[in-house]
């Protein structure tokens, strides 16, 4: 060791701490001043004033106006602190693109909903009843064969970006649906469709044709109106991520992975008039953050660090009201239910799916399961509030009933073996089972009824693209999910349609489907409509195909510094429930502090 | 060591790198295309498309290519620090830059608290060997090793975030949010710093210059100082770097625990989305730094004790 | 042989930690290998009305979120993490030995391509490599195990081969080679013997490491599917729980912990005995 070798090396060492020092206080200083994200918990301003507005927005107007205040009749104290409403969903949205394909996923929708707005919206009060008011388009006119339809705009209303809303931009918006690098979820019905600007309010849709049902699509929020500048400006690729359309509250920013922000569009409308809101949103801003983790969500309302949680999973409704300042849960009534479907090219024998559906035990699993937020059903894929759903459709619905169960597999040609699984020609019954986490809990119950009773059931919990995927290539034999929609074709285009997300293959083994379908789509008026989804849903039933198990609960949990907030269900295009919501910050201060 | 030598070494470790840092990207390259079936229908939901459009998309990402041209493509695009564009149409390297200061945030904070705990820990037992304190320090030092982080992350959610409220249980959102996560990764490594210091440290005083100079009478802090700490940091900083490094390619089980929006996190979100694009340059991406760092550290090793260029260490 | 193994007994119970080790790992293999069985526990016995129950006389670890036994789901996922971690490691091991005497006998061209591919495979951090192979090849128990033991694997390479490479250039094998023993000969007499010990160690060290990274892809949702009960599925259940029901991941992640320590305390025993100067 010769005294050089010593001196470099400490030289080194110093170096090296001095480094690691710097970096450290590098850090330091890099957290202290830029912290990673910034949002407003309780503000630590000692001015916070629990301002109710003085001049009251809530006014009932029976007398339906077509002119709008030009500025909000709401004011502010311009003293009082931004209010942001900060939201845990459960994923962060796919893209903001309401005619992109990508806006049929909820968590997409509901960031899609404050942002844009359809030209029918449904009326709350009368849920689960889907019943529609004007929004956009204030009156229509329909000829006798439902292929011309004529529309009277609301005026005043304008984009985000400044530009009017007026039949030009209506015409835009639906010819830009009709690019298939969009994959609108409606092509098909606006394909052929043409739009004529009768005059800067008045518009009309021609259609080679009959489409009866047209103000419930109109009501959807893939038919949401866009800024044709702004359209033009990002095209097709990026407007997902720049959305503007003329909804309550305009597009900020989206840091993926971390939070979307969304700012109070101060020229907005009002929305729809029998809501009777004038003027823009309460609240300043609304941050969306996608927390699948339900530990997480949970902890983040406790702690304040989000005012309101959608579609907790596995809620215990009891776990939130134990706290010592319970925050409030408000579930909905909807059209969403969980379905259990076959794959049937797989499961061939109509015995086997009934002897499997003998097995689901509705009740049990909606009582304990969901703690009672969810409500079981006796029905095929016409949900209980659509257009088609016939009661006495339960009677035909297989019943939790294990000697049934017995019987059908009897009939199928299966006996028990010595292991108490059943077998048929030597090979015993393997279902594969495909679900995503959501359901994770009745999914599990299932299955190990399943495996009781003596079938191989293997469950695999997919994410929603694999779930997707598989379903799509036939690799899978009964899969679980939940599907939501006023439009029943929607929910028949789902499952018997080559190109459906939940593809059952049933219209390839039974052509009956596909004419029903066909006439469906041929209807006149919605009698006929009717009565070929009653007769769809019948064929459907009496083979086991598309099984009703259970209504989707969709809950929302808020503090209780929140208040005005209407629950609707997830995939309703609404703006008008945001309109109200106020935060009280002295109220969630105190709430907190224990 | 020669300045020449240096500059060779340094050339010697930036070749190696190279190659290792191709190799890397053939492996993932390997692994990502040995999807069983159609990568296009693994990576899109393709219901809603036509033909032509499936075929543009296949055409989009190269898959209607030879394998060996797709080959030659991904490593002419990584190395020109192209990553293409996910399957959500956003583009693979801003979405890696804008959650890459998450990842180096934790990095930093996990390597501080592992030798603000391991550090002391191992330097007690160092001076204090075959006492109480060494065997409780040692125990404490494998118990640390022993737990799973997924584990002691849970843990550590449950006792200060939520019974205790101490700090907020996920999410990036206030400054102290960092304490927890950094905390699981920190105490995970402790235990080994404590146990790789404790080692270096006795090590260096089984030496016979440190015993001649307790021997002289030398007090005992200036033996600790002078002697051995100094010479004990080799092993300890290349540790430390070597960790760092593993550290910086990003945790994906703490971060997915504490929804830390970092790149760990980001390449499982890739994976669950079935993302190719993004799952490849999410690996690339780590792996070039780890790669990197740990040639650093190993350039240092080197320059720090030239008596061991001769060895055969690997 | 019998004697030996009796010394190494004595050596390893003389030593405090490396016998609370081996007593303790004796003790978790009883639970989880007999206790099963001989109290017919079952867990997959759905309870709806003891959802979610904390640790009490019936169910001594609580219940999870179908009612069903904790104490009965964390005995029997044991077996299956531990096999997880039995096969993972060995199948790195026989890679290992298989690679790194190739590449040590062999040497040249082949040496180098053997301590490349070890490089390559060590350049991704831990996790990833496993998660990789998992993520394209389906989630499922046998792909985590696949990607386990090839991410584990590169280490065994090296040290195998390093350890080979000692030996070839020691006097003895120098000489037999002079004297024309055949490459074969020279592996059986003299390269497994000598290596055995250090084989041995590192199998045991990694064994818990293997056993960790199988249970963490599990817990990521990545292997085995509910209802199947294994230690870091039982985390991934747990962690909707945290709030409400502490005990659903305290106990699952206590054994994990535990088997760990008890491996990683026998085997720095183990190592102190066969191969104290193996530096991994």
């Amino acid at each position: 060791m010769s005294e050089p070798k010593k001196v470099d090396r400490r030289k080194f060492i110093y170096a090296g701490l001095g480094a690691v020092a710097l970096i450290a206080i590098g850090a330091a200083a890099y957290v202290a001043m830029n912290p990673p994200v910034v949002t407003k918990t309780v503000p630590t301003t000692s001015v916070v004033t629990t301002t109710v507005p003085t001049t009251s927005v809530i006014t009932t107007t029976s007398v339906a106006t077509t002119t709008v205040p030009a500025t909000s009749t709401m004011t502010t104290t311009p003293s009082a602190p931004a209010k942001t409403l900060i939201v845990d969903q459960l994923h962060e949205p796919t893209g903001l693109d309401p005619q992109h394909a990508t806006a049929t996923y909820g968590e997409s929708v509901r960031v899609i909903t404050l942002i844009f707005e359809p030209y029918f919206v449904y009326d709350y009060r009368e849920l689960p009843k889907p019943v529609l008011k004007p929004n956009l388009f204030i009156s229509y006119d329909v000829n006798s064969d439902s292929t011309v339809w004529t529309f009277t705009l609301k005026r005043g209303v304008k984009f985000h970006d400044g530009e009017p809303f007026n039949a030009s931009a209506v015409k835009y918006s639906m010819e830009r649906a009709k690019n298939k690098d969009l994959g609108f979820a409606f092509l098909p019905i606006i394909q052929n469709m043409t739009v004529e600007v009768i005059s800067d309010d008045k518009v009309s849709f021609k259609f080679p044709q009959p489409v009866p049902n047209l103000l419930e699509l109109l009501a959807q929020p893939q038919f949401s109106p866009v800024s044709p500048k702004s359209a033009e400006k990002w095209g097709i690729t990026d407007f997902k991520e720049h959305p503007v359309g003329t909804g309550p509250f305009k597009f900020v920013s989206w840091t993926k992975g971390v939070e979307i922000v969304l700012e109070r569009f101060d020229e907005y409308h009002g929305g729809p008039e029998f809501f009777g809101h004038i003027g823009p949103a309460r609240v300043n801003k609304i941050v969306f953050r996608g927390v699948t983790d339900n530990t997480t969500k949970f902890n983040d309302i406790v702690t304040g660090n989000c005012d309101m949680i959608t579609s907790p999973a596995a809620l215990n409704p009891s776990d939130y009201r134990r706290l010592p300042n319970y925050i409030y849960t408000l579930s909905v009534p909807s059209a969403s239910e969980v379905y259990l479907f076959f794959n049937v090219e797989k499961v061939g024998d109509p015995n086997i799916r009934k002897a499997i559906a003998s097995l689901i035990d509705r009740e049990t699993w909606a009582a304990k399961l969901t703690y009672n937020t969810s409500v079981p059903v006796y029905a095929g894929f016409v949900a209980t509030t659509n257009l088609g759903y016939d009661p006495s459709i339960a009677d035909l619905v297989p019943k939790y009933n294990l000697e049934a169960a017995s019987k059908y597999m009897a009939a199928a040609g299966y006996t028990k073996g010595a292991d108490g699984k059943y077998y048929k020609d030597g090979k015993p019954l393997t279902i594969n089972f495909l679900s995503i986490s959501a359901y994770k809990d009745t999914l599990e119950a299932f299955t190990t009824s399943l495996n009781a009773f003596g079938i191989d059931a293997k469950l695999s919990i997919l994410d929603t693209p694999t779930l997707f995927s598989r379903i799509q290539n036939g690799d899978y034999d009964m899969a679980m999910c939940g599907a939501g929609s006023f439009v029943t074709s929607d929910t028949a285009r789902l499952f018997f349609t080559d190109t459906g997300l939940y593809n059952t293959r049933f219209q390839k083994i039974n052509p009956e489907v596909g004419a029903l379908i066909q006439k469906a789509l041929n209807a006149k008026d919605v009698n006929e409509l009717g009565e070929a989804w009653k007769t769809l849903d019948k064929i459907n039933v009496e083979n086991c195909v598309v099984l009703a198990v259970y209504t989707l609960p969709h809950i929302y949990v808020l503090g209780r510094w929140v208040s005005g907030f209407i629950a609707m269900p997830e995939l309703i295009c609404a703006p008008y429930v945001w309109l109200d919501v106020d935060i009280d910050y002295q109220l969630k201060r105190a709430s907190l502090s224990k | 060591m020669s300045m020449l030598g240096k500059i060779l070494l340094v050339l010697k470790k930036f070749i190696t790198f190279f190659l290792t840092f191709v190799a890397a990207i053939t492996v993932i390259f390997i692994i990502m295309h040995s999807i069983p079936g159609d990568p296009i229908l693994y990576m899109f939901e393709t219901t809603t498309l036509t033909k032509e459009q499936i075929e543009a998309l296949r055409a989009l990402y190269g898959f209607n290519k030879p394998l060996y041209q797709q080959y030659l493509d991904t490593l002419y695009n990584f190395l020109s620090f192209n990553f293409g564009r996910s399957t959500r149409g956003f583009s693979v390297l801003d979405l890696i830059l804008t959650r890459l200061p998450y990842t180096v945030e934790l990095a930093i904070f996990g390597l501080l608290w592992g030798i603000v705990i391991g550090l002391p820990v191992g330097i007690i037992s160092a001076f204090k060997q075959e006492t109480l304190y060494d065997y409780s320090l040692y125990t404490l030092t494998l118990l640390f090793i022993s737990v799973p982080v997924f584990w002691s992350g849970l843990l550590l959610i449950i006792i200060f975030a939520i019974n205790l409220g101490w700090f907020p249980p996920s999410h990036a959102t206030s400054p102290n949010s960092v304490i927890l996560p950094s905390l699981t990764l920190g105490l995970a490594f402790s235990g080994e710093l404590a146990r790789v210091t404790r080692s270096s440290i006795i090590d260096i005083l089984e030496l016979d210059y440190v015993k001649l100079a307790h021997a002289k009478g030398l007090p005992f802090h200036q033996i600790a100082l002078k002697h051995v700490l100094r010479n004990a940091l080799i092993p300890i900083t290349t540790l430390c770097g070597m960790r760092f490094g593993a550290l910086l390619a990003g945790v994906p089980i703490v971060e997915t625990i504490f929804a830390w929006p970092g790149i760990g996190s980001l390449v499982y979100e890739a994976i669950l989305a079935r993302d190719i694009p993004l799952v490849q340059g999410c690996i690339i991406f780590m792996v070039f730094w780890f790669i990197l760092i740990n040639s650093l550290v190993d350039i240092s090793y080197y320059y720090l004790n030239p008596k061991l260029k001769a060895k055969v260490l690997f | 042989m019998l004697s030996t193994l009796k010394k190494g007994l004595k050596i390893i119970l003389k030593q405090k930690s490396s016998a609370v080790g081996l007593i303790l790992m004796l003790f978790l293999f009883a639970l989880i290998l007999v206790v099963p069985f001989f109290f017919h526990l079952d867990p997959y016995k759905i309870d709806y009305d003891e959802i979610l129950e904390p640790p009490s006389f019936k169910h001594i670890f609580g219940t999870d979120h179908l009612g069903r036994d904790i104490f009965a789901r964390v005995l029997c996922g044991g077996s299956l993490s531990l096999i997880a971690g039995f096969i993972s490691a060995s199948t790195a091991m026989v890679l290992g030995v298989l690679l790194g005497i190739i590449a040590g006998v062999a040497g040249g061209v082949i040496d180098e391509l053997v301590r490349s591919i070890a490089n390559v495979l060590l350049s991704f951090p831990s996790i990833i490599l496993a998660l990789a192979i998992v993520a394209v090849l389906g989630p499922n128990l046998s792909n985590v195990l696949l990607g386990v033991s090839i991410s584990v694997s590169p280490i065994f390479i090296r040290v195998i081969r390093g350890a080979v490479l000692t030996i070839m250039s020691s006097e003895y094998v120098l000489g037999a080679k002079a004297l024309g023993s055949s490459r074969s000969h020279l592996i059986i007499k003299y390269i497994i013997p000598n290596t055995a010990p250090t084989i041995i160690v590192l199998w045991t060290l990694y064994i818990p490491s293997a056993l960790i990274s199988a249970s963490a892809l599990n817990f990521l949702g990545l292997g085995v599917q509910p209802p199947t009960p294994e230690w870091g599925a039982l985390l991934n259940d747990a962690k909707n729980y945290l709030s409400t029901a502490w005990w659903t991941a305290f106990f699952p992640g206590l054994f994990i912990c535990i088997t760990v320590l008890s491996f990683n305390l026998l085997g720095d025993g183990l190592k102190r005995i066969l191969d104290p100067r193996l530096k991994i």
